[in-house]
């Protein structure tokens, strides 16, 4: 079977984990529980061409103190970048991990998500910002590990990107 | 088992020596929890061998199935308890991806032989008790020996855990905080500055701030504190509250901030609003973090008279430090990078742009009037419109542009450009055409302009600021050139500031009207009561006295501001023909138009309007015109001039003669008047050629069916003949100079020609 390491990639709080647990158990929990270092699940997933087994590196969120090992990334064939829709400074950081990976792993898929798309009422990424990100190459799908909201789409898009050539997201 | 054994056991280690080719040999009796993760880690394994085909390790090199991946774990043998045994190689790696990646690190290490450890950071292993186990790798040489040891740190990890836990929590409080402090900082700097408009005294703000939780200083420009509030006191930890405390501050705030944000002095002093964030020393000595903006007031007289500075204390959030690069920012209301990260990145690039030999150019980008935006729909849909433009920006160029919001309704861009010259013309038609593009607010769709300033580096000697300036430059210009338009920056532009603030001056006269409409009688040569009169122009200047148009009609002409001031002749010759008609006196006003403003998209409705709200005849008024006006523009003049006359409002052709038209296409003209050009009057009655000129305009005229003017005339000469050509008025100090409006009515009754023609 084809085995691909993905990283899952963003600030703290951004629901990484939780996408992570969706995905692979289908559990969600309300609790915000920080992850320290790196916990790896695995899941397969099943695509058109292939089954491909995939190794999620679910690593610690960057903050100001705590700076992401570059190192984690080596190997891997892929990458989720995950921002908080409610939180638009998480933008931030995800533009700085954007440069880290394609300095680690040059040019590899990354599928791009504004998670917690269920808080609509706290929601703060407008059309223009959007636009933003569209405009960069980035396509954002909206995703809630709460709801299931296109976590398992996001997962199988980027497992596709995996086995294609290097491509940049679309 | 041995000593160093027994204490890597009671230490919660298990330790392995690396054979090699990622064989690794136990050196310490197997633990529990290191059985239990292995167990767990072939369980999932396991789950695996259902297929047959062939896996790839996450370095996409193929792995055998399980049967195989087994054989290699155990060296030729089928995983067992037994594999756990010492003194058998065993291939870890396989089993745990972590390890596996951590072999990167680890072999770089061994094979420095030093006495360095690296250590791989935590990470989290299921073990098949249903347990989490959180372990460190740690990989270091002894004896030549590479050695690796997993350490289980579970114990103490429920607490390293609830640090950071506690840790994050806060910093997303901290987070919301310091967004919603941006806000409302924005918030208040707006709401003083509403206040001061509607001419709030400084005693009634510093009333209204003395205990507001934001440190509110209010200076005049030259620093001169007038208000500062509890807040400020508190930030710059001083008793005394006397203004010459405060006295540099203004002055302090620059300097300090200038070391991150080399504009700011430009900025302020051009009267742009400002914002930022940096290191502050408070007069104690001790060391703090603002977040300071600073807006300027503008006076009557177009200068700025005071600055609204507002400050938060974000030492508790914030701690400034050298190592970590709080320069990527962005601004909360448009998330593009803010004025920081826009400095950072451009150090960057003039960096880069010198080391790759390359050039790049930087764009300044201001919406014209965004104030009104802000007046008329309030700073949450101004905050809309801030966050849709920098969209649009951000859309119009290439990916690796850099595009930042510096603050306020200005935006920045830094472009790369590989080629000898970059042709910017492309880029900033763009921009203008996105900008411009319709925008919904709240049901009003609405057009937004900007003023774009540019210029280009490619490695001369010049300081960030100084290149700052240059765009800077190039913008202000933009915006004197009437706003809308992009220019780029030349070595000319530097000479213009001597123009520039001729030209503050003269948008500071219309403000404090200081100019004037003087009246010129034209009287009637048939000794009739038909009045009329010529508004000129007149600028009561405070210190030069009264200035005539020809020592300010240029400016005003090229800066444009000669549209705004010509509406405002048009109406306030509407309400002082009003006034005359209430008197009872029946009088024509001819007004000077130039060709800017009769080409201007506004004219007919604003010529319509004037007419309407002074309610009076439109034939009461005439439109002096230049033949000037038609060059290149002839046929849209002349169904304009038709339009205008359809109205009832009277046309004439000022200095005619002397243009380039002249008789041929008179006949097509739609007027009524024509005004000899005041040259042919002067040379009277001495030159044969002015006379048969004048003559033949008179015959023309009459054939025609037009009245004629003469103006400029001065002698009784010049009358005499002109009264004798049958020409209609005279104008001129023969009669009298232009006068002030309150004189005008008893000047024209006084006023009739009493000699008749030959």
């Amino acid at each position: 079977m084809i085995s691909r390491k993905i990283c899952m990639l963003g600030s703290f709080a951004v629901g990484k984990t939780s996408l992570v647990k969706r995905f692979v158990e289908s559990i969600f929990s309300e609790k915000y529980k920080t992850t320290i270092g790196v916990q790896i699940s695995k899941k397969v997933v099943t695509l058109t061409a292939a089954d491909v087994q995939l190794l999620i590196w679910d690593i610690e969120g960057a903050d100001d103190f705590i700076k992401m090992k570059t190192r984690y990334l080596s190997g891997a064939a892929g990458c989720i970048l995950v921002v908080d829709g409610t939180r638009p400074n998480t933008a931030k950081t995800a533009n700085e991990l954007v440069e880290l990976m394609q300095q680690e792993l040059g040019d590899k898929p990354f599928v791009f998500l504004i998670n917690k798309h269920d808080l609509l009422h706290e929601w703060r990424i407008d059309d223009a910002q959007l636009k933003l990100w569209q405009a960069n190459g980035w396509a954002p799908i909206f995703t809630s590990a709460k709801t299931g909201e296109n976590v398992e789409l996001a997962f199988h898009q980027l497992a596709e990107r995996t086995l294609k050539e290097s491509v940049k997201p679309t | 088992m041995n000593g160093s054994q027994e204490i890597l056991n009671a230490l919660g280690f298990q330790g392995f020596v690396h054979l090699g080719e990622g064989n690794f040999e136990l050196i310490n009796q197997s633990t529990d929890w290191f059985e239990t993760i292995v167990t767990q880690a072939i369980h999932e394994a396991s789950g695996l061998d259902d297929s047959s085909a062939q896996s790839t390790n996450n370095q996409g090199a193929e792995i055998p199935s399980s049967s195989q991946r087994n054989v290699r774990i155990a060296n030729g043998k089928t995983f067992d308890d037994n594999d756990l045994a010492l003194n058998k190689p065993f291939k870890l790696a396989v089993l745990f991806p972590f390890i596996e990646n951590f072999l990167i690190d680890a072999n770089r290490i061994w094979l420095s032989n030093t006495e360095t450890v690296v250590d791989s950071g935590v990470w989290t292993e299921q073990g098949a008790d249903g347990n989490e186990y959180q372990l460190v790798l740690k990989a270091f040489s002894v004896a030549r020996q590479s050695m690796l040891l997993i350490e289980n740190i579970s114990d103490q990890f429920p607490e390293k855990q609830g640090v950071y836990q506690r840790m994050r929590e806060l910093a997303l409080i901290n987070e919301k905080l310091i967004v919603e402090l941006n806000r409302r900082q924005r918030s208040l700097q707006k709401e003083i500055l509403k206040t001061i408009e509607q001419k709030a005294s400084m005693r009634e703000l510093e009333k209204e701030y003395q205990h507001h939780a934001a440190a509110v200083m209010i200076c005049q420009s030259d620093g001169h504190v007038e208000v500062a509030n509890n807040a400020l006191v508190n930030i710059y930890r001083t008793e005394s509250n006397g203004e010459n405390t405060y006295q540099s501050l203004l002055e302090h705030w620059v300097n300090e901030a200038e070391q991150i944000y080399p504009e700011i002095k430009t900025n302020i002093e051009a009267g742009r609003y400002w914002e930022g964030n940096f290191q502050t020393t408070s007069f104690d000595g001790t060391k703090k973090v603002i977040q300071l903006s600073i807006s300027p007031v503008w006076g009557e007289d177009l200068k700025i008279n005071h600055y609204v500075c507002i400050a938060y204390d974000l030492s508790d959030f914030k701690v400034e430090d050298e190592d970590s690069d709080e320069s990527i920012e962005f601004d909360f209301t448009t998330k593009l990078p803010n004025r920081r990260y826009f400095w950072h990145k451009f150090e960057q690039r003039k960096a880069s742009a010198d080391s790759r030999q390359v050039g790049f150019a930087l764009v300044l980008i201001d919406l014209d009037n965004f104030k009104q935006i802000n007046d008329e729909f309030g700073h949450m849909s101004a905050d809309k419109v801030l966050v849709t433009i920098g969209g649009r920006i951000s859309s119009s160029v290439k990916h690796d542009d850099f595009v930042a919001h510096l603050g306020g309704d200005e935006y920045a861009i830094l472009l790369d450009y590989h080629a000898n010259e970059l042709d910017t013309s492309l880029i900033t038609e763009r921009l203008l055409r996105v900008i411009n593009e319709p925008l919904m607010i709240e049901d009003s769709l609405i057009n937004i302009n900007c003023s774009i300033g540019i210029t280009t580096y490619r490695g001369e000697e010049i300081s960030n600021n100084e290149l700052f300036k240059q765009a800077d430059l190039a913008l202000h210009y933009a915006k004197q050139q009437g706003k809308n338009c992009a220019q780029r920056y030349h070595k000319k532009l530097e000479k213009r500031p001597e123009s520039l603030k001729k030209i503050q001056h003269l948008r500071a006269a219309m403000i404090q009207r200081q100019f004037e409409l003087y009246y010129q009688p034209q009287v009637p040569c048939d000794g009739s009561d038909n009045y009329r009169a010529e508004a000129l122009l007149r600028w009561n200047h405070p210190t030069k006295g009264l200035l005539y148009p020809g020592e300010f009609l240029e400016l005003l002409e090229s800066s444009g501001l000669i549209v705004s001031l010509g509406y405002w002749i048009i109406h306030q010759a509407c309400r002082q023909i009003k006034i005359l008609q209430d008197e009872g006196l029946s009088i024509v006003v001819a007004v000077n138009i130039s060709a800017k403003q009769l080409h201007h998209a506004s004219f007919y409705k604003e010529l319509k309007k004037a007419i309407k709200k002074a309610n009076i005849a439109p034939s009461s008024l005439e439109l002096e015109i230049t033949e000037h006006c038609f060059v290149g523009e002839e046929q849209s003049v002349i169904k304009l001039l038709q339009k205008i006359r359809e109205l009832g409002v009277l046309v004439a052709i000022d200095d005619f003669g002397s243009g380039y038209s002249s008789l041929s296409y008179l006949k097509k003209l739609p007027v009524d008047v024509l005004k000899i050009d005041r040259s042919f009057i002067t040379e009277l009655p001495g030159d044969t050629e002015s006379k048969a000129i004048i003559q033949s305009i008179l015959q023309l005229a009459e054939a025609l069916d037009l009245k004629v003017v003469a103006e400029g005339v001065e002698t009784e000469q010049q009358f005499r003949f002109l009264l004798d050509y049958h020409c209609h008025y005279i104008q001129g100090y023969i009669f009298s100079p232009a006068v002030k409006f309150n004189q005008l009515a008893g000047l024209l009754k006084r006023l009739k020609v009493t000699q008749t023609r030959k």
